[in-house]
């Protein structure tokens, strides 16, 4: 018998008000909804039935959780259940390659960025990759040019810190400017930002991919660290959403049953950077706005973090700065989900609505604080796409 | 007399002891029918924990019938494998209970041969983690789960198999003696509608609580006294093994996983009338308060419902409740001077086969019939074969699977091949407890054959002669489907578990009548009495425990049923058009609002101590909580006038789940609203929220919406009129329903005109039947000798054998060109048909102007909607442009935010509270409108006897019994009083306290979280919502 909130589905009145807001229910029938492979199909699970194929059709977006009446942490269910499907089933070796992506960038830390995304993108990796699962037409983020990642990671200064940066894998191996962006404005606010050499993928992809013990042992060595913060009131910060969503929330509902897991209020970016600017710790005064109009999406696990849209509020108060919130839906990347094959075509046809509207905006330049979803965007409309708080940086910069 | 049968033996009550003794008389080649007064399986044997003894919890104080339960149990778990899932028993010694009890217990287990193997408690902990930590001692015994439905289903199939004939619904009434010897009795067959005469040689009364009632009619006393226990039906299964507590018997012992479902019980109440299976409140709670010392979270499980069942204690020595024996006893009437006629009551289902056994012993005896019992030896349902397992596979669903195959029995094969048939058989009718379309269909046909045996030209076999068949007056079509209406549902239910989960036949009972429509077996003539029928049995079960969880389902039910099917409202007259006259009396009384007044401290509310952390969220003028139509309607009216407005969503609101047009009034005190219902205004009841803004409120918001919604080309068009009134329009359950703004092409008079309408589905979408439709407009005064035409589209969209399809999908494909062309190309082979179409809520999401514009283009008569279930698509069309406008006036919206209180002071709302503990981000505004939803929406938070809101607590009066807080019947006349349970305001929305005081002054409420008014059965939800949101977002 299994236990815990995880695995109570009484929240739930069956009203799948969840399956209308699902947007790869919206793309596909193959999926049989967030209700019924969640909550309904739970019930089933704690009775010892077996799972649902259909399972793996979930994105992990959480846009059923954001449109739950009965706050069901529904994707939750779907995470656990799938961990012990693919338990059962063996792990495909496309979910243990984008689970794992935070290890694999690791490995190739050393090595310079245009080897890397030779390595990765010519068209013999990626045959190989698309036969081990991962869509030839999948848009795989490049590396960074590893002067790049090198300034990121020497922001690890042993300093005694008061703020620490949880960079998130994206940020340390694809778009570590991103995060050094955040750095400068957190430096402008007059804080000393250490970036923690220690802190591991958050565990959000191995879980995804259906790598629960995994994630578990990611979420045990980040908790030690982020206990021993606390510890020191020395607040810790994610340019990642989906990092701060895990980190602040995830960890204690997931991983319940560790005791050595603890969620933890890390925040994201945005929202402590509007924190810092309501404090008056930044001025807004004598920012310049950016010439080009911009075109924000707000990715699915910030909506889901429940901070509203911080990073759109404050570029909002710059003078003179032109920003549309394109307020699409998903843009279907789902950190890797749109990577997998098979899902490629899924994540493609719920990333219309957004790709459309930022084709339509007159924009130049798309923002998202999400690493895959700029990815993701980029590939669909072919606008280039920024984090919010770089826009906020340069604007600032004299 | 309508007809006479003759058999051998005659048995009263299928039950499991009944169906038991059919099965044995006809293995052993004895004729017999059975006669049960309801649906099989309808009292005890299905209302009891479904615990199958191992005899460990007799062993104490009634060492025989522990020695009886140990065998049996042993048996049942061979011969029927389906029906018994081995889970095992454990006994808990909870920290309360007398330990001293332990030793004697195991040792009378060792004597009575029932294994009883301690487990170590920290053992016993990891393998169920949700049991008490404070338990001290835990043994294993053999109990095992026993399904109740299956058994006697199995037991009824196996009996006919064997040549045995059984009557449902079919009461004696008479029992004939001729010269103290027993030979016949008379019946009531309810669904044929006819008395049968039965001749018979013997009597066998198996009929349980009901056994003292039935030898009464032979002129016999009996000293059965039916004994009442209480159970609870949770919503999930939070233990794998049965859970007793080991103590001396008492209430509240024993926890039973049955499927996917927990039950717990029982209490013991002696009752003079076997029919009295009804719950009292105070009973569940006591029950649960007993329940808490083995699993303390015991009160935030989802209860699904409570029911009683009666059981037979035979007790001569006027013993009762606890201290009457559990034993079994069969008393031959011989020695009381009747002859051919036993009784065997008494004992518990676990014995039934055995009671069976000896009550068919006696018989054969009497009737020099020689055959041995053979019940214990054969299999009750042979064991499919490996290619039908295989098959079944493919078919089912995969959680579904087995359940399926257990249910099903002998009729699995039909059902697979039925599934087979056509890929939409595999529907899920019940998404809660998996049940197919194919599965449902074959208990159909199997309900359907039995109320075909009952009636007399359908009987084979001996004493049906073809004289007394010409005799036979075959009852009418109307009055056997009128039966059907009311039975068929529940008969289905009990055969296949639908309904039986998480929702509780709020989805599933549309579709289940939907699918009997479509399918010809017990197709209801009256599919509005036939849910009704339904959902009030449903309703029985629900009403004891109404508070949280509970309730909030109810209020979905509600919504659906009420609100957007009006499957209890009177039909409507028309009226003749009503001349306009003008000004009516609420008119122009917003103007005279009484300024606020300030009232400082001493009112109750909350004050938070702690500083707030900040969110950085700051310079909003108006803060809306709830994203539902009047949070939407109440951020888009702020910031139209300027205000800057934030939104606070937490869910995605009801608009995706209703009906999706837009009621002001369709009934008032339970009558139809004949007249304009804006006039109407001035009969309701002063705290009305329609009272309170009045009409010109009321119509300035009608005039926004529509205005908004038909921006890009015509959405929601005026259906109703001040001079004729709500106009009535179909609903997919076939009723009308009184609406003022409906979706795209809305024209009640076309409607009403055209003389023959057709009704088109698409295949496989199960919550849209046609024929239900057509059928259920044909008893209604308007439609009533027309031509309605049911039509079945084929599906555009391949069945891939994963999603059912739904309307959303269907409107969806809709939106694209190709989708566009289907509707029309579709459309155009029926166009010739009729002078107007129906369709179901299809016509798009974003692109329904223009979809529909085209179709009266293509086609070139009139097209409409039909109210539809959830999804609504109807409704998200609203939402979307709400959300449209909300973005072009840059209104910010946050998801995924609860908000859990708020710092009050001087009767002002400083701000909002994220988190409990208060130390979340806060959210500050100049005004705030409350728009959070009723209990639904959790605007409102209930517990037993008990309601406030949720973000001030503002305490709502409602009864301390919570009998008290519904009408005994669910659609009841009245509207239940906690229907119109909700924070009490004045004319400007604040909230009041009881003495019509204001209690604050920067907050207005809006929507479901109001008082005074019954959304569901006065058909007002979205209108008081739509004007609310509307007004309060204005002010403030």
């Amino acid at each position: 018998m299994k236990s815990g909130a995880l695995h109570n589905p009484d929240d739930c009145t069956a009203c799948a008000i969840c399956t209308m807001h699902c947007p790869v229910a919206a793309a596909t029938l193959k999926f049989r909804g967030p209700k019924l492979t969640g909550p309904a199909y739970e019930r089933f699970r704690l009775s010892g039935f077996e799972d649902d194929a259909s399972l793996e059709y979930c994105s992990n977006c959480k846009n059923c959780e954001i449109a739950c009446p009965s706050g069901v942490p529904i994707a939750d269910f779907n995470m656990l259940a799938r961990a012990e499907y693919s338990t059962g089933h063996g792990h495909a070796a496309r979910d243990m390659l984008t689970g794992h992506s935070g290890d694999l960038g690791k490995l190739s830390s050393p090595l310079p960025a245009f080897l890397l995304n030779a390595g990765m993108k010519n068209r013999l990796t990626r045959s190989l990759l698309d036969r081990a699962g991962i869509d030839k037409r999948a848009p795989l983020p490049a590396f960074a040019p590893l002067s790049e990642r090198r300034r990121l990671r020497k922001k690890n200064r042993g300093l005694k810190p008061d703020l620490a940066l949880f960079p998130g894998c994206f940020a340390r191996y694809y778009d570590p400017n991103a995060a050094l962006d955040i750095i400068c404005l957190l430096e402008t606010a007059g804080y000393t930002v250490d970036v923690p050499d220690e802190f591991v993928c958050c565990g959000l992809p191995l879980l995804t991919g259906g790598l629960y013990e995994a994630a578990r042992k990611r979420a045990r060595i980040n908790s030690k660290i982020l206990a021993r913060l606390a510890e020191n009131n020395i607040p810790v910060v994610s340019p990642c959403p989906s990092c701060a969503l895990m980190l602040r929330h995830e960890y204690g509902k997931l991983f319940s049953s560790d005791a050595r897991v603890n969620s933890y209020p890390a925040s994201e970016a945005g929202d402590f950077i509007l924190g810092l600017i309501a404090q008056g710790r930044l001025s807004l005064k004598n920012a310049r706005a950016p010439r080009d109009l911009l075109a924000y999406h707000a990715p699915c696990h910030l909506r889901a973090l429940g901070v509203g849209l911080p990073a759109l509020e404050i570029l909002k108060r710059i003078p003179g700065l032109q920003v549309e919130n394109m307020d699409a839906g998903c843009c279907g990347i789902s950190g890797s989900y749109g990577f997998k094959k098979g899902k490629y075509e899924v994540a493609m046809r719920i990333g219309q609505n957004l790709f459309r509207s930022l084709k339509d905006s007159g924009a130049k330049i798309g923002l998202s604080e999400c690493g895959t979803c700029r990815v993701q965007m980029t590939h669909g409309s072919g606008l280039p796409a920024a984090h919010p708080l770089s826009i906020l940086r340069a604007s600032l910069a004299k | 007399m309508n007809k006479t049968l003759k058999t051998r033996v005659v048995v009263i009550g299928g039950g499991a002891t009944g169906t038991g003794t059919a099965r044995d008389l006809s293995m052993r080649g004895i004729p017999c029918i059975l006669l049960e007064q309801g649906d099989l399986c309808a009292g005890a044997s299905s209302r009891f924990h479904g615990l199958l003894h191992s005899g460990a919890r007799y062993a104490v104080g009634d060492p025989e019938a522990a020695r009886e339960c140990i065998s049996e149990n042993r048996i049942l778990r061979r011969i029927a494998p389906n029906c018994v899932e081995k889970t095992e028993g454990w006994f808990t010694l909870c920290a309360q209970d007398d330990p001293a009890y332990a030793p004697v217990w195991l040792a009378a287990c060792a004597h009575c041969g029932i294994a009883a193997q301690e487990i170590a408690p920290a053992k016993a902990f990891e393998l169920e983690p949700n049991m008490s930590r404070d338990i001290k001692a835990v043994y294993r015994v053999p109990d095992s789960a026993v399904d109740g439905f299956r058994m006697v289903g199995h037991n009824a199939a196996s009996a006919r198999l064997h040549g045995a004939r059984i009557y449902p619904y079919t009461r004696v009434t008479d029992i004939i003696t001729e010269q103290g010897r027993i030979v016949g009795v008379l019946a009531q067959n309810r669904a044929a509608g006819e008395t049968i005469r039965i001749e018979c040689e013997y009597l066998i009364n198996a009929s349980g609580a009901w056994a003292g009632q039935v030898a009464a009619l032979a002129g016999i006393t009996l000293g059965v006294s039916p004994d009442r226990g209480l159970l609870l039906a949770f919503n999930h299964r939070f233990t794998d093994r049965i859970i007793n507590r080991l103590r001396k018997s008492q209430d509240g012992d024993i926890f039973v996983p049955h499927g996917n479902i927990t039950i717990f019980g029982t209490t013991s109440v002696p009752v003079d009338n076997p029919d009295d299976t009804g719950v009292e409140t105070k009973e569940a709670l006591r029950l649960l308060e007993e329940g808490e010392a083995v699993f303390p979270r015991l009160r935030d499980y989802r209860i699904l419902r409570a029911f009683a069942g009666t059981r037979p204690l035979y007790s001569p020595d006027a013993a009762s409740g606890r201290s009457a024996t559990r034993n079994f006893v069969i008393l031959d009437h011989e020695p009381d001077g009747l002859e051919g006629m036993a009784t065997v009551t008494g004992g518990k289902f676990t014995s039934f086969r055995l009671m069976a056994e000896k009550i068919s012993n006696l018989a054969a005896k009497r009737l020099d019939v020689a055959a041995p019992c053979r019940t214990a030896q054969e299999p009750l349902v042979p064991e499919p074969s490996k290619r039908l397992l295989r098959r079944a596979a493919k078919v089912f669903p995969l959680a579904g699977a087995d359940p399926a195959l257990a249910r099903l029995g002998l009729d699995l094969e039909k059902a697979v091949a039925a599934a087979e048939s056509a890929p939409w058989k595999k529907n899920l009718l019940c998404e809660c407890e998996m049940v197919t379309r194919a599965e449902f269909e074959t208990a159909a046909a199997e309900v359907a054959g039995q109320y075909a045996k009952a009636r007399p030209e359908a009987s084979p076999g001996e004493g049906n002669s073809p004289s007394l068949r010409q005799k036979a007056n075959a009852p009418s079509a109307e009055k056997t489907h009128g039966f059907h209406a009311l039975t068929a549902l529940n008969d289905l239910r009990r055969r296949t578990r639908m309904g039986m989960g998480t929702c509780q036949g709020n989805f599933c009972a549309l579709r289940a009548g939907a699918a009997l429509a479509e399918s010809d077996v017990l197709h209801p003539l009256d599919p509005q009495k036939m849910l009704r029928e339904f959902l009030e049995e449903r309703w029985r079960g629900i009403r004891p425990l109404l508070w949280g969880k509970q309730l909030r389902e109810v209020e979905l039910e509600r919504g659906i049923y009420m609100a957007s099917l009006n499957i209890d409202g009177r039909p409507p007259q028309y009226p003749d058009p009503a001349p306009y006259t003008g000004e009516d009396a609420t008119a122009g009384k917003n103007a005279a609002f009484p300024p606020p007044r300030t009232v400082h401290g001493g009112n109750g509310l909350p004050v938070s101590g702690k500083s707030a952390s900040s969110s950085g969220v700051e310079g909003y003028e108006v803060i809306v909580v709830g994203a539902g139509l009047a949070g939407l309607a109440a951020a888009v009216s702020a910031a139209e006038r300027g205000r800057k407005t934030l939104l606070l969503s937490n869910g995605a609101g009801t608009l995706s789940i209703g009906g999706g047009t837009i009621d002001i009034l369709g009934y008032l005190k339970g009558e139809p609203v004949r007249e304009d219902p804006i006039s109407a205004f001035k009969s309701l009841e002063p705290e009305h929220p329609y009272a309170l803004l009045g009409a010109d409120a009321v119509l300035e918001a009608l005039e926004f919406i529509q205005k908004l919604s038909n921006e890009e080309g015509e959405c929601l068009v005026q259906a109703g009129s001040r001079e004729s009134g709500n106009a009535w329009l179909p609903t997919s359950a076939g009723t009308l329903k009184p609406v003022w703004l409906a979706g795209p092409g809305t024209d009640p008079a076309a409607l009403r005109c055209a003389r023959s309408l057709a009704v088109a589905g698409v295949e496989g979408l199960k919550d849209f039947s046609p024929r239900m439709l057509a059928r259920g407009l044909s008893q209604t005064e308007t439609f009533a000798g027309k031509s309605l035409l049911p039509v079945m589209l084929p599906s555009p969209l391949a069945h891939s054998g994963e999603r059912d399809l739904s309307s959303l999908d269907l409107a969806r494909f809709a939106d694209s060109p190709e989708g566009t062309d289907w509707l029309c190309r579709e459309l155009a082979k029926i166009a010739a048909k009729a002078q107007a179409l129906l369709v179901p809520a299809i016509l798009g999401v974003c692109g329904t102007a223009g979809i529909h514009s085209k179709l009266l283009a293509t086609l070139g008569l009139p097209v409409m909607e039909a109210i539809c279930p959830p999804p609504a698509v109807a409704g998200l069309r609203i939402q979307r442009k709400l959300r449209e406008r909300l973005r072009e006036l840059s209104v910010s919206v946050f998801d995924n935010i609860e908000i859990s209180g708020a710092r009050v002071e001087n009767g002002r709302c400083l701000w909002l509270e994220t988190q409990k503990d208060g130390k979340g981000p806060a959210y500050p505004a100049e005004s705030f409108v409350i728009a959070t939803g009723g209990v639904f929406g959790n605007g409102i938070n209930t517990s037993p006897g008990k309601a406030f809101e949720s973000i001030f607590k503002l305490p709502l009066p409602m009864p301390e019994r919570t009998e008290e807080w519904s009408e005994t019947l669910f659609f009841a006349s009245k509207s239940h009083p906690f229907a119109r349970m909700g924070v009490a305001v004045n004319k400007e929305l604040h909230p009041v306290d009881e003495n019509g005081a204001q209690v604050l002054d920067n907050v207005f409420f809006a929507g479901k979280t109001l008082g005074g008014y019954d959304f569901a059965s006065e058909k007002s939800g979205s209108g008081v919502a739509l004007c609310t949101g509307r007004f309060a977002g204005a002010k403030a």
